[in-house]
C-alpha cells in the first residue's frame, strides 16, 4: 500500500457512516435548530417568519414545570441508581466468572422485556390492591392504600429498574479491569480497606460512573412509556409532551425549541459531571495537585 | 530488621506453591530468593507482605509472628512484579501514598519525597503521571514509593525484568548501592542467576515451592549440594555413577563405563553404594593440566567457538561429553579432531546425590 492509500483509507472507511450520520442525524438537526425559530399558524409552520415565540413559550409556568420536573425526576433516578448500582458492581466484579456472567445476565434481564410489559408488572406490585399494599395492609401498618403509582415515585421506581443496567454495566466493566495489584499495593503501603477504596478504586471508576449516569440521565430524559403508564397524566414529561406538540398538534416551531432545550440541557449535564469527574480525582491526591 | 519463615506452607489446589520453606534473613542483609518461573518466588513475597494468607508455617519479623497481621499494618514494602503504580496519581502522589497513610505531617512529606526521588534519581519528575514516564523510571518510582516509608524488610519482585540489559545492568548496581546506603533488609526475587549473583549477601534456590540450597553467591556457585543447584546455577560436566569410597574429604565415583572420577566433599554427602554424580564446572576446566590438576583424562576435540573473552571446547573422552571454557591466549586452540588432554582438579569437583 502507497502512502497516499493509507492516508486516505481511513476516511475512506468512515465514509459510509459520516454520509448515514449526515442524512439521517445532522440534516434533521439542522433543520430542528431553523424550525425552532420559525412562526406558527393554525395551517401549520410558517417558515416565511422568524421569531422566538417558541422558545418565549417554553417559560411558560405550564411547559417550563414539566421541564423542571423531568429533569428533576431523572436526577433522582441517576442519584439513587448510582448509589444502588455501586455495591452491585463492586459484588459483581470480584466473582469467578461465570458467577458475573449470570449475575449480569440476570441485571440485564428487565431490559429484554418490552417497556408496556413491564410497566404492567409493576401495576400489579404497586397499584392500590397490588401485593405490595396488600402486605402492609395485612401486617397492619398501614390503614389507606400507599400511594405508589400514578405519581412520581411510581415513575422513578419504574425506570430506576428501566435503567439500572446502563449504570452497572459501565462501572462493572471498570471494577473487573482495576489490577488487584494496585489494591495490594495501596495496603502494602498501609491503607485500610476504606482508603484503598476512597484513594484507588473510587478513583479509578469514577469515569465509568459518570458516564453510566450520564448514559442512565438520557434515558431517563427520553422515557416515554413507562413515565406515561406509572405516571399517569399527572406526571407529564418532556417527552410525553413533545410527542402532543409534534405530532397531535402539529406544532412543529414549539417542538423543535423542545428539544433544542433539552439538548443543551443534557450537554450542560455532561460537561459538569466531567467536572466532577476531574476534581474527584484530584481530591484524593496529597501534594501533586496544584 | 530480621526476618524468619518458619516451615511456611501454602497450596493452591493441587500445586504446593510453597513447601515448607524456611530461612533466616539477618538485619541489612541483601538476600535473593532464585528459582525458576512458578517455583512460588512471588508467593513467599506475598506471603510475607500479606496479600496470601498460608496454610501453615510462621512469618516472623524481628521477633514478632506477623503471619496473621493484616495487610496495612505490616511494616514491609513490596515492590510488584509490574510495578503496581497508580495511574491516576503523580509521580509525586505514588510516593507520597505510603506517608499520607502514615499520617506523616504534610511539611514532611514533601522533604522526604523529594529525597527518595533525588535518591533514585528521579528528582523534577514529580509532577508526570506513570503513564508518562519510561519502563526504567516507573521501576524507580515503584522503588521510590517503597523506601520513602522506612519500612523493616523490603521486598522486590523481579523489579529488572521488564528492562533492557543495560539498563538492568545499571539499575543492579544503582539498587545494590542505595540498599547499602540506607541498611535495609532487603529480599529480591529472581529467576536470573546473574542478577542474584551480582547482588546478594546470600542467596535461597528454590524449586517448586522447596528451599534447595541457602549460601552465598560463591557457595552456590562452587559448592552445590544438590543437582537442581548444580545445573540451574551454570554449566556442569556430569559424570553419573556409584560412590566407591569416600575418604579424607575426597570421594570417588566409579561410572558404568569404568571410568573413575573423584570430588571433594563434606560430611553429609551421599555415601559408598549410593548412586551420585560428580560435576565440574567448564571453566576448572583445563587443557594440557598442571600438576596439581590431578584429575585428567584424553579426549578428542569436537569443536570449538571463540567466544571472546573465552574459548568454548567441546571435547569427547570415550563415552563422555566435556565442556572447557578456556581462556583465551597467543597460542591458537587445538582444531577439531585434535587429541587432548583435559583435567582438573579435585577440590573443584562437586559431588551431589543422583536427581
Ligand atoms: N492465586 C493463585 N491461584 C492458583 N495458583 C497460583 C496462584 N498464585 C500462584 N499459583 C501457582 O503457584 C505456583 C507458584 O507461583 P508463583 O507466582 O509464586 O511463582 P514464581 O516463582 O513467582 O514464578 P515467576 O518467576 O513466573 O514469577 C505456580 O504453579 C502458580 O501457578
Ligand atoms: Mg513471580
Amino acid at each position: 500500500m502507497n502512502a497516499g492509500a493509507r492516508r486516505w483509507l481511513p476516511f475512506l472507511l468512515l465514509l459510509p457512516l459520516t454520509a448515514v450520520l449526515c442524512v439521517g442525524f445532522l440534516l434533521p438537526l439542522i433543520q430542528s435548530v431553523e424550525n425552532s425559530f420559525h412562526g406558527f399558524s393554525p395551517r401549520g409552520i410558517d417558515r416565511s417568519t422568524w421569531t422566538l415565540a417558541a422558545y418565549t413559550k417554553l417559560f411558560d409556568p405550564f411547559y417550563a414545570g414539566v421541564f423542571g420536573r423531568t429533569l428533576r425526576i431523572s436526577l433522582i433516578i441517576s442519584a439513587i441508581t448510582a448509589v444502588l448500582a455501586y455495591p452491585v458492581a463492586l459484588y459483581v466484579a470480584q466473582l469467578r466468572g461465570r458467577a458475573q456472567a449470570f449475575l449480569l445476565l440476570v441485571y440485564m434481564s428487565p431490559w429484554l422485556i418490552n417497556v408496556v410489559v413491564k410497566a404492567f408488572g409493576w401495576t400489579l406490585l404497586l397499584g392500590p390492591r397490588g401485593t405490595i399494599n396488600t402486605i402492609l395492609r395485612t401486617l397492619g401498618l398501614t390503614d389507606a392504600p400507599v400511594p405508589l403509582m400514578f405519581n412520581e415515585t411510581g415513575v422513578i421506581i419504574g425506570l430506576i429498574h428501566g435503567h439500572f443496567i446502563f449504570v452497572l454495566l459501565p462501572l462493572w466493566a471498570a471494577l473487573a479491569g482495576i489490577d488487584p495489584n494496585l489494591r495490594w499495593a495501596a495496603g502494602n503501603l498501609g491503607a485500610r480497606p476504606w482508603e484503598i477504596f476512597r484513594r484507588v478504586t473510587l478513583p479509578l471508576s469514577l469515569p465509568a460512573l459518570m458516564a453510566g449516569v450520564i448514559i442512565n440521565f438520557t434515558m431517563n430524559m427520553a422515557a416515554f412509556a413507562t413515565p406515561a403508564l406509572l405516571g399517569g397524566t399527572r406526571v407529564q414529561v418532556v417527552s410525553f409532551l413533545a410527542y402532543e406538540v409534534n405530532l397531535v398538534d402539529l406544532n412543529w416551531p414549539l417542538g423543535a425549541a423542545m428539544s433544542m432545550v433539552l439538548l443543551v440541557a443534557t450537554l450542560v449535564l455532561v460537561v459538569l459531571s466531567q467536572r466532577i469527574v476531574a476534581s474527584g480525582r484530584r481530591r484524593v491526591m496529597f501534594e501533586g495537585a496544584r | 530488621m530480621a526476618l524468619e519463615l518458619r516451615d511456611l506452607r501454602k497450596r493452591f489446589g493441587d500445586v504446593a506453591a510453597i513447601d515448607g520453606v524456611a530461612l533466616r534473613i539477618e538485619d541489612g542483609e541483601f538476600f535473593s530468593l532464585l528459582g525458576p518461573s512458578g517455583c512460588g518466588k512471588t508467593t513467599i513475597l506475598r506471603t510475607i507482605a500479606g496479600i496470601v494468607t498460608p496454610d501453615a508455617g510462621a512469618v516472623v519479623l524481628g521477633g514478632a509472628d506477623i503471619t496473621r497481621r493484616p495487610l496495612h499494618a505490616r511494616d514491609v514494602t513490596l515492590v510488584f512484579q509490574n510495578y503496581a503504580l497508580f495511574p491516576h496519581l503523580t509521580v509525586f502522589d505514588n510516593v507520597a501514598f505510603g506517608l499520607v497513610m502514615r499520617r506523616v505531617a504534610r511539611a514532611e512529606i514533601r522533604t522526604r519525597v523529594e529525597e527518595a526521588l533525588a535518591l533514585v534519581r528521579l528528582a523534577g519528575l514529580g509532577q508526570r503521571y506513570p503513564a508518562q514516564v519510561s519502563g526504567g523510571q516507573q521501576q524507580r518510582v515503584a522503588l521510590a514509593r517503597a523506601l520513602v516509608v522506612r519500612p523493616s524488610v523490603l521486598l522486590l519482585d523481579e523489579p529488572l525484568s521488564n528492562l533492557d540489559a543495560r539498563l538492568r545492568d545499571e539499575m543492579r548496581g544503582e539498587l545494590r548501592e542505595i540498599q547499602r546506603r540506607v541498611g535495609i533488609t532487603t529480599i529480591l526475587v529472581t529467576h536470573d542467576i546473574h542478577e542474584a549473583f551480582a547482588m546478594s549477601d546470600r542467596i535461597a534456590v528454590l524449586d517448586r515451592g522447596r528451599v534447595e540450597q541457602i549460601g552465598t553467591p560463591t557457595e552456590i556457585y562452587q559448592r552445590p549440594r544438590t543437582r537442581f543447584v548444580a545445573t540451574f546455577s551454570g554449566q556442569m560436566n556430569e559424570f553419573d555413577g556409584v560412590v566407591e569410597a569416600v575418604a579424607d574429604g575426597r570421594a570417588s565415583v566409579a561410572t558404568p563405563a569404568g571410568r573413575r572420577v573423584a570430588a571433594a566433599v563434606t560430611d553429609d554427602a551421599p555415601g559408598p553404594g549410593a548412586r551420585a554424580s560428580v560435576m565440574v564446572r567448564p571453566e576448572r576446566v583445563r587443557l594440557d593440566p598442571p600438576a596439581d590438576a590431578d584429575q585428567r583424562l584424553d579426549a578428542i576435540v569436537e569443536s570449538v567457538t571463540y567466544l571472546g573473552g573465552s574459548i568454548r571446547m567441546v571435547a569427547r573422552a570415550g563415552g563422555d561429553r566435556l565442556l572447557a571454557d578456556l581462556p583465551t591466549g597467543d597460542a591458537p586452540p587445538p582444531a577439531p579432531g585434535a587429541r587432548v588432554v583435559l583435567g582438573w582438579r579435585t577440590a573443584d569437583a562437586v559431588l551431589v546425590a543422583a536427581g
